[in-house]
């Protein structure tokens, strides 16, 4: 059937012209027209003649079949190309924020979920990068921060510097003003006549307002003439804080007296409110109440040496102003060369020094350290990934409303619209997503955080430009992710209706990618949750070793009192026989530092025999010998101490570390660096914790001491004798402060402290299920939209409803299964970062690990479902009448 | 003005407003215009597919209509055909025409008994 001929002959007629586009047109018409006829059940002969008729009838009459060419009109009445980059002003923005408000207004239930998903898990990161800049990078404010620095001599200690070698930096580095700051901590603080009560003591070197440039608000700082040994001068400067607690604001507060310790200090100044001194960054913050001079410790702790010793290190930082514009190279330089001496000079006393000095306001790598770096890292890590995949979500989603609107893209783009034009649009649409999720999630996050310093940190949350620009760096991503991806996935459809099937084809194969990732994602996390429900479950199941129940721990300040040697000892034996004759409680023992309590001492212990072996870092505590009654330790091997000077008891842990192939007892091994001790192994006891549940297979070490906290053995509960012991303790000298503790109470707090982190994971493995889930079933969906004919015909051959649904679920689980292998892979890989935290569970736990994938893959299974159910609708006649 | 001629000028009306009513939601190609026409008339007003093209340029040349081509992957172009705002313009008033006409017959000759 050659229409074109047949038009061809009909409009060549004398007078009539027709081009070509008219004749390719009708004779897609008349070809259309007799496929129709034949179906309608005409013959061949017959269909031909009616559009023969047709033919005719168009090409009859006196019109001039000829269209007038036009100039292009305005497609749809949007801006023209040559329009569209000049539209992008105010004006233009604006109504493209309105019409996307609209196009969102339309599918209500998707913009909430795309809002939600970008406020949390911007929220999210949010609330933890808040916690990480307040903890690492925020550095404190001070005054013209840029010249100040922080001093560090030892790579490989945090503890700070000792005090001597302070000295002799502060002497010998012309290029920095040099001052020291830390030790004190809770100190029993009287004012004038009222109940002690414990107040945050810091020491402070004498110029250390003076490198802080911190002027005082009233009265005036101590300086370096208050600071002078043996004793310092007994001055005190208060915060502004302490001053309203304490002082009522009053003025006349300046010559007043503070009692710390019960000595005297005159006050001299007070300090501008928010002032919290300088922290270094990586250390827990805190606001000191009072400020001494640092020569004032040994009047405050009698007997110490710390400020004479160059072997100690307890705390303190130093913190340095760089003088009259001297460059930092230059400071490096001279602290390097001093160090050097130091090192020439007391060679036996540390290991060489790594000395460096670096500014307090440009971040270091330096300033990441310890436990709580990698557990914020961890941190930051988790929620990131979160917030990646929530990206991915909604990238998907806003994809796959872009689907639905392809026949409305395919025509703009056919009229006219520049792909410019349309990307634009798609991209305001997302932006005013992206950034409305971003608003909330800084809302999110400031909320997050509130709860979260509920809980016990108390650090002062700030939002200063680092946390605002985190917050815009987020938005941008998401931004990107959720709205520019899209438009330009959206823009790339062909200018003709049927790009419709090859779009959809492709947003079809990028969804289960994404999924994928976000399930092993998910799975990661959620693993991470299930070892630490492991770790938990193990540790409330750990048994402290000894009957912490029973436990009550008694020190006193005696040393403040003029106490030492003999006299001391006297004393405790003196409060032990008051003790043991009170009803309840069964023995005591000297213990040194307590169990539970805390604190804790490290020695390095070595076999006597391997002098240079690196040896064993273990924990140490000084008992007497009735501690083996007291906390019911159990000898495996040997025997116990018997009270002799240089006998030891090792625990199984630290037995097996120094002599693998057995036989300990009656051997020789040395604890400490620099002044070694040799000692005798008398015997071997069962592994327990002593400092924290979770140290119970750390290597341990007893020896004899004399001296310490008493600890008693109750045989009624610890808490009902806690009063009584504490009375008969003070009843020996009215002057002591008498402190009782519960070991019970650490180790709970101990068992809280797990809680709160699986809290924390689980809270954020069950987001990421939710996000990953939701993809699922999206693809589901997706599939069953898909795939309605496939399904239809299916059925009408035969298949059943229940085959269906079940090819459906199939097929949405195939990246759920692969993204778990991957996330099982990626799990086995990394959890042994999480290992200190297990309480003893081994980081490949197989329970964990088949727990955690059965429950993600039955999740995804439902989460395919329902939406599968759909496909178990179709109608298959309807399906067929379409063909 | 005999039977004949009045018909003429009404179909003549009429074929204006339907092609200019059917492309008013979205741009359609003349195949498809056609066959809305006859489905939707329900076959009644069939005839008017035989001077479709006629009037599509028609209404095309006086700017009441645009018409393009559109590709498909794998197919001859088609050709698409959407109103003008000069198009809504006169389907207005063709609507209204309409209008008015039905309700004055109705006054005299009253299509609803009430």
């Amino acid at each position: 059937m050659n229409w074109h001929a047949r038009i061809r002959g009909e409009l060549a007629r004398p007078g009539k012209q027709a081009d070509e586009g008219v004749v390719e047109e009708m004779a897609q018409h008349a070809g259309a027209a007799y496929e129709a006829a034949r179906a309608d059940g005409a013959a061949p002969a017959e269909a031909e003649a009616e559009v023969y008729a047709l033919i005719t009838s168009w090409c009859a009459g006196t019109t001039d079949l000829r269209r007038l060419e036009r100039p292009a009109a305005e497609p749809l009445g949007l801006n023209t190309r040559s329009r569209d980059w000049a539209g992008i002003g105010i004006g233009a923005f604006v109504q493209d924020v309105r019409f996307g408000a609209r196009m969102l207004a339309r599918s209500p239930g998707l913009s909430a979920v795309i809002l939600l998903t970008i406020a949390f898990g911007a929220g999210l990161n949010g609330a933890v990068f808040m916690q990480f800049n307040d903890a690492f990078l925020r550095p404190p404010r001070l005054a013209n921060a840029e010249t100040l620095v922080w001093l560090e001599d030892d790579g490989t200690r945090s503890g700070g510097i000792t005090y001597p070698d302070y000295a002799d930096y502060r002497d010998r580095v012309p290029a920095i003003d040099l001052a020291l700051f830390g030790g004190g901590g809770e100190t029993p603080t009287k004012v004038e006549g009222r109940e002690a009560q414990p107040a945050q003591v810091a020491l402070a070197s004498g110029n250390y307002f003076r490198v802080l440039q911190a002027p005082p608000a009233l009265g005036r700082t101590f300086g370096p003439p208050d600071d002078l040994p043996p004793l310092g001068t007994a001055v005190a400067v208060l915060s502004d804080a302490y001053w309203e607690r304490q002082f009522a604001r009053s003025t006349d507060v300046i010559g007043r007296t503070v009692d710390l310790k019960s000595r005297p200090f005159t006050i001299v100044g007070i300090m501008p409110a928010g002032f919290t001194g300088a922290r270094r960054p990586g250390t827990r913050a805190s606001a000191p109440d009072i400020w001494v001079p640092m020569w004032c410790h040994p009047a405050l702790e009698p007997g110490s040496r710390f400020l004479r010793d160059r072997t100690m290190w307890w705390g303190l930082q130093p913190i340095g102003r760089l003088r009259d514009g001297a460059p930092i190279a230059q400071a490096r330089a001279q602290f390097a060369s001093v160090a050097a001496r130091l090192d020439a000079d007391y060679p036996a006393q540390r290991s060489p020094r790594a000395p460096w000095i670096w500014s307090t306001v440009r971040f270091d790598t330096r300033t990441l350290r310890g436990e709580e770096a990698a557990l914020l890292g961890l941190a930051s890590a988790a929620t990131a990934l979160v917030m990646l995949i929530a990206c991915g979500n909604v990238a998907g989603l806003l994809l796959a409303r872009t689907a639905a609107r392809q026949q409305e893209i395919a025509i703009r783009l056919s009229l006219g619209a520049s792909r410019v034009r349309i990307t634009r649009q798609f991209l305001t649409e997302g932006l005013t997503l992206s950034i409305g999720g971003a608003v909330a999630g800084l809302i999110v996050a400031g909320w997050l955080t509130a709860l979260a310093s509920r809980d016990g940190a108390a650090m002062a949350m700030t939002a200063d430009g680092r946390v605002l620009g985190y917050a815009v760096f987020l938005a941008i991503i998401a931004t990107l992710s959720v709205g520019l991806w899209p438009a330009i996935q959206a823009s790339r459809i062909a200018p003709h209706p049927d790009a419709a099937r090859s779009h959809s084809a492709r947003i079809g194969r990028l969804r289960p990618t994404m999924v994928g990732i976000e399930v092993a994602i998910s799975l990661v996390l959620l693993l991470a949750t299930a070892l630490l429900l492991r770790g938990v479950v193990r540790a409330s199941a750990l048994d402290p070793g000894m009957p912490v129940n029973h436990l009550l721990a008694v020190s006193t300040d005696a040393n403040r009192h003029g106490y030492e040697g003999p006299r001391l000892d006297a004393l405790a034996r003196e409060a032990r026989r008051h003790l043991e004759v009170l009803p309840g409680v069964r023995t005591t023992a000297m213990v040194d530092p307590a169990p539970f309590s805390g604190a804790r001492a490290r020695t390095a212990a070595r076999r006597a025999d391997q002098p240079e072996s690196a040896g064993a870092s273990a924990f140490l505590a000084a008992v007497s010998p009735e501690f083996a009654g007291v906390a019911d330790v159990r000898v495996v091997r040997g025997r116990w101490l018997s009270g002799r000077e240089d006998e030891v008891v090792i625990n199984e842990a630290l037995a097996l570390r120094l002599w693998p192939e057995g036989d300990q007892l009656g051997k020789r091994l040395t604890t400490g660096d620099f002044n070694r001790r040799s000692h005798v192994v008398v015997g071997v006891v069962r592994d327990a914790p002593y400092v924290e549940l979770r140290h119970q297979h750390e290597p341990f070490l007893y020896r004899t001491g004399l001296a310490g906290t008493i600890l008693i053995r109750t045989s009624a509960p610890a808490t009902a004798v806690a009063r009584s012991a504490a009375a008969a303790v003070q009843a020996l000298d009215e002057r002591l402060a008498v402190e009782t503790a519960l070991p019970a109470e650490r180790v709970e707090e101990d068992r809280a402290a797990g809680r709160r982190l699986i809290v924390a994971a689980a809270a954020m493995g069950a987001l990421a299920l939710l996000i990953a889930l939701a993809g699922v079933a999206a693809i589901a969906a997706h599939s069953v939209a898909l795939r309605t004919r496939e399904i239809g015909i299916r059925m009408a051959l035969g298949a059943r409803r229940a085959d269906a649904v079940a090819l459906i679920v199939r097929r949405a689980l195939t990246p759920v299964a692969i993204g778990a292998i991957a996330g099982l892979a990626i799990a086995s890989l990394g959890s042994r970062v999480l290992a200190a935290q297990l309480y003893g569970v081994s980081p490949l736990d197989p329970a964990a690990f088949i727990a955690t994938a059965v429950f993600l893959v039955s999740a995804a299974a439902a989460a395919a479902w329902l939406p599968a159910r759909r496909a178990a609708r179709v109608d298959p006649i309807a399906v067929l009448r379409n063909e | 003005m005999g039977l004949r001629t009045v018909s003429k000028e009404l179909k003549k009306g009429s074929a204006d407003l339907l092609i200019l009513a059917l492309v008013e939601d979205r741009p359609r190609h003349g195949y498809e215009i056609g066959r809305l026409i006859g489905e939707r008339s329900q076959g009644a007003l069939s005839y008017h597919v035989a001077s479709l093209y006629p009037t599509l340029y028609r209404l095309e040349n006086a700017g009441l209509v645009e018409g393009r081509w559109v590709e498909k992957a794998g197919q001859r172009r088609r050709r698409y055909y959407r109103l003008t705002a000069d198009g809504k313009k006169r389907l207005a008033t063709e609507r209204s025409i309409w209008q008015n006409f039905f309700l004055a017959i109705d006054r005299v000759a009253g299509f609803h008994k009430a």
